[in-house]
């Protein structure tokens, strides 16, 4: 798991930073001041497990937080994205960041133990995440390019095209969650009626 | 009793390939073990709404069983990826339909089309949802298509074949080592769908 934090005002000493190295491992806590790092190295990373803490204004020349988690979600709906920031949401913007599946919401007032336990609850999420669950059985098939899958239309389906799926939520790739959700539960009950 | 039959598929499949074809040839060998049914086939280019409606309708006065190999949507049956259906619910219904079974492995046509067939006192076994097919578990799907049409050969009624599928997705979900193509074959398992006259024997 690797915390994220897109946030031109904090320091690698600042408290929230040093909280999260003793909670996930100092190694494991990314800092990016300048957002558009923050977002190359999230496109950069996309087979990790990733949970992001951002800000909302950066400088001149800087994407603000809205267009970073935007721009996230072009590749992945699934990644859980903190909002923390001095900046009220109002208007299209907090329409934007609703549409664009915002995790929480923390004024920037707030202490960092409560983004702390924002951190650990995304956690908690993301294991009980059926596509969470599907992404890191696929991720750990040796070979990626096998393929898995072929629709009725020929359309065929390989580990880390039905990772992509998932990951963007398509249709398919919804389809394909719900379906295994069932399955799952379909055999849990059946066998259960012979045990 | 039913005595008359009428059996539509193709092969060269723009997806699927032979699987209409093969699978019908599986509904065909289970149609054979009674004898006392006749059979007519529609196969390939004759499977297009004129020639159907104008030619093939006319030679069955009698109520029948039509196997029906193909893709489908709500309304009808296509045949690979023609724009147009081969066989749908405005067609002119003839009297081979009413009281007679339509049994189809198409996707989706256990909706307005079953639902127009009942209307003619006719009765259907088939999926109300679309059915993702794995090409490479092809052995698995076709008797699974086809598992509901041998108990309704050997008496069943349509509940009841209905029921005795089901057993057989079940298994063939269990032995499945593709958890993909288990999980679409659950899904498959549960749009099949039978409307009608369900509850007594029709062959």
């Amino acid at each position: 798991m690797e915390i994220i934090v897109i946030d031109d005002n904090l320091e690698e000493t600042s408290p929230l930073i040093i909280a999260l190295g003793i909670s996930y491992g100092k190694e494991y806590v990314k800092l990016f001041k300048k957002s558009s790092d923050g977002l190359a190295y999230i496109t950069s990373n996309l087979t990790k497990k990733i949970i992001v803490i951002l800000d909302i204004g950066f400088g001149v020349g800087e994407k603000n937080g809205r267009e970073i988690l935007a721009g996230i979600r072009v590749h992945n709906k699934l990644i859980p994205v903190i909002i923390w920031s001095a900046t009220d949401i109002v208007g299209d913007d907090f329409l934007e960041f609703i549409n664009n599946h915002a995790l929480f919401y923390e004024k920037k007032t707030a202490p960092y133990k409560k983004i702390i336990a924002r951190v650990k609850d995304a956690e908690h999420r993301l294991s009980l995440d059926v596509s969470t669950a599907m992404e890191e059985w696929l991720d750990e098939q040796e070979d990626k390019e096998q393929i898995l899958m072929i629709e009725e239309n020929g359309k065929s389906y390989s580990a880390q095209k039905l990772i992509e799926e998932i990951r963007l939520e398509t249709e398919f790739g919804q389809r394909v969650e719900s379906n295994i959700l069932k399955l799952t539960i379909d055999l849990l009950f059946r066998k259960k009626e012979q045990v | 009793m039913i005595k008359n039959s009428i059996i539509f598929y193709y092969k060269d499949d723009y997806s699927l390939n032979d699987y209409f074809y093969n699978s019908a040839n599986f509904g065909v060998s289970l149609l054979n073990q009674k004898a006392d049914i006749k059979q007519s086939h529609v196969v390939g280019n004759d499977c297009n709404f004129a020639y159907i409606e104008e030619v093939e309708f006319k030679k069955h006065t009698e109520k029948s069983l039509l196997l029906i190999y193909s893709h489908g949507d709500d309304s009808g049956f296509y045949k690979s990826n023609d724009d147009s259906p081969f066989l749908n619910s405005k067609i002119d219904f003839p009297m081979c339909i009413e009281n007679g079974l339509i049994y189809t492995n198409a996707c989706l046509t256990g909706n307005l089309f079953a639902q127009t067939i009942i209307d003619k006192k006719a009765s259907f076994y088939g999926y109300s949802k679309s059915v993702i097919k794995n090409p490479m578990y092809e052995k698995a799907y076709i008797e699974c298509d086809n598992w509901g049409l041998h108990y309704i050969i050997k008496g069943y009624t349509l509940i009841d074949s209905k029921k005795e599928a089901k057993k057989k997705f079940n298994v063939e979900i269990d032995k499945c080592n593709n958890i993909f193509t288990a999980s679409h074959l659950r899904e498959a398992r549960d749009s099949l769908v039978v409307y009608g006259n369900t509850s007594e024997r029709l062959i």
